[in-house]
């Protein structure tokens, strides 16, 4: 039988760990499973493709916020109830899947965050990466008088509003704050729960120094022009 | 002048060959035509300096081709973030297309 949530697993060139990544959502919860293959040169398809689940192949690269959309439309597509984004490089536990869909069962909430930073559990990183987090807590908290504490977490859970409000509008690169402050300015209601996470098990991190100045500056612009829509 | 003139001849060709569309080059055109004017014409040139107040004449030719390319190019980046959107879309559409067939195909497989 089909199930009522899908776990979507944007991938690229993450051939080295995504067939561990998706037997370890198998272990933790019955979901269905996709992976969104963004245009990878390594074996990423195949490998996932052998664990048995849903594939897609995108032609070229999207980056993460237009593979994303491709795997929230598919989603609506299906008729889902839930969607959760889950990495493909095991930087996310899955025995918080459940965790993080049940407060979307409940139907208080429309979106849950896997939170590092609430509860203190040993995740820490770098201090740049830290005072680049509390940076964008502060420019949330000003413009939607609501602190989120994790906003560049990708270990997320949204319901079938939130699904079909990402398969029309979802930003192609960099999108976890941006989509925050789009839904909270909308009304949405967001919730985050403590989750423990890990380094990541293999690949390499797209953020390089000059990037994450980008970054913040790309992010902050977006959002500062949300605010005029 | 010698520059307008080649570049006008330049601009013909690649229409010609079809690497610049119609649509495109005739901005170029307008461009080549006007600077060619400007340039060959200096008595319009000097009244057009005068009437801007402006003391150094051929100057009045750089603050005009200037002036253009920084409107055309910003009409550029606008062309180039709409084709993006719809490049986005399109990917994404042909990959959930692709998708659905491979599931068709797995369930005739599978009834068979």
């Amino acid at each position: 039988m089909r199930s009522t949530t899908l776990v979507i697993i944007p991938a690229y060139n993450e051939a080295a760990t995504i067939g561990q990544v998706i037997k370890n959502i198998k272990r933790w919860c019955d979901a269905d499973i996709l992976v969104v293959n963004d245009g990878s040169t390594d074996g990423t398809s195949a490998a996932a493709r052998e664990e048995k689940v849903a594939v897609i192949d995108l032609p070229c690269n999207l980056g993460i916020g237009g593979a994303m959309q491709t795997g929230y439309r598919y989603a609506c597509q299906h008729g889902y109830e839930f969607a959760v984004q889950v990495d493909a490089d095991g930087q996310h536990d899955p025995r918080f899947i459940e965790d993080l869909i049940h407060p979307l069962r409940a139907g208080k909430v429309d979106m849950v965050i896997g939170s590092r930073y609430i509860e203190n559990r040993n995740y820490r990183g770098t201090l740049a990466r830290r005072a680049g987090s509390w940076f964008f807590t502060f420019l949330l908290k000003l413009f939607t008088g609501q602190a989120i504490y994790d906003t560049t977490s990708g270990f997320r859970a949204i319901n079938r509003q939130v699904l079909a409000e990402f398969a029309r509008h979802y930003p192609p690169d960099y999108p976890e704050v941006e989509v925050i402050m789009q839904l909270l300015r909308r009304g949405y209601h967001i919730k985050e729960i403590p989750v423990v996470m890990y380094p990541r098990k293999g690949g390499h991190s797209s953020i390089t120094m000059l990037k994450s100045v980008y970054y913040m500056f790309k992010v902050s612009l977006a959002m500062v022009i949300d605010c005029l829509r | 002048m010698i520059f307008s003139l080649i570049f006008l001849l330049v601009v013909t060709e690649f229409v010609r060959k079809g690497t610049l569309s119609e649509q495109h080059s005739l901005f170029w055109f307008v461009f080549a035509l006007t600077m060619l004017l400007m340039a060959a014409n200096t008595r319009l040139l000097e009244f057009l300096s005068r009437l801007l107040h402006i003391y150094y004449a051929p100057s009045v030719l750089f603050l005009f081709g200037f002036l253009l390319i920084t409107i055309y190019s910003f009409h550029l980046t606008i062309i180039v973030s709409r084709q993006s959107e719809k490049l986005l879309k399109l990917t994404q559409e042909i990959a959930l297309l692709k998708n659905k067939i491979e599931e068709q195909a797995d369930k005739t497989v599978k009834s068979k």
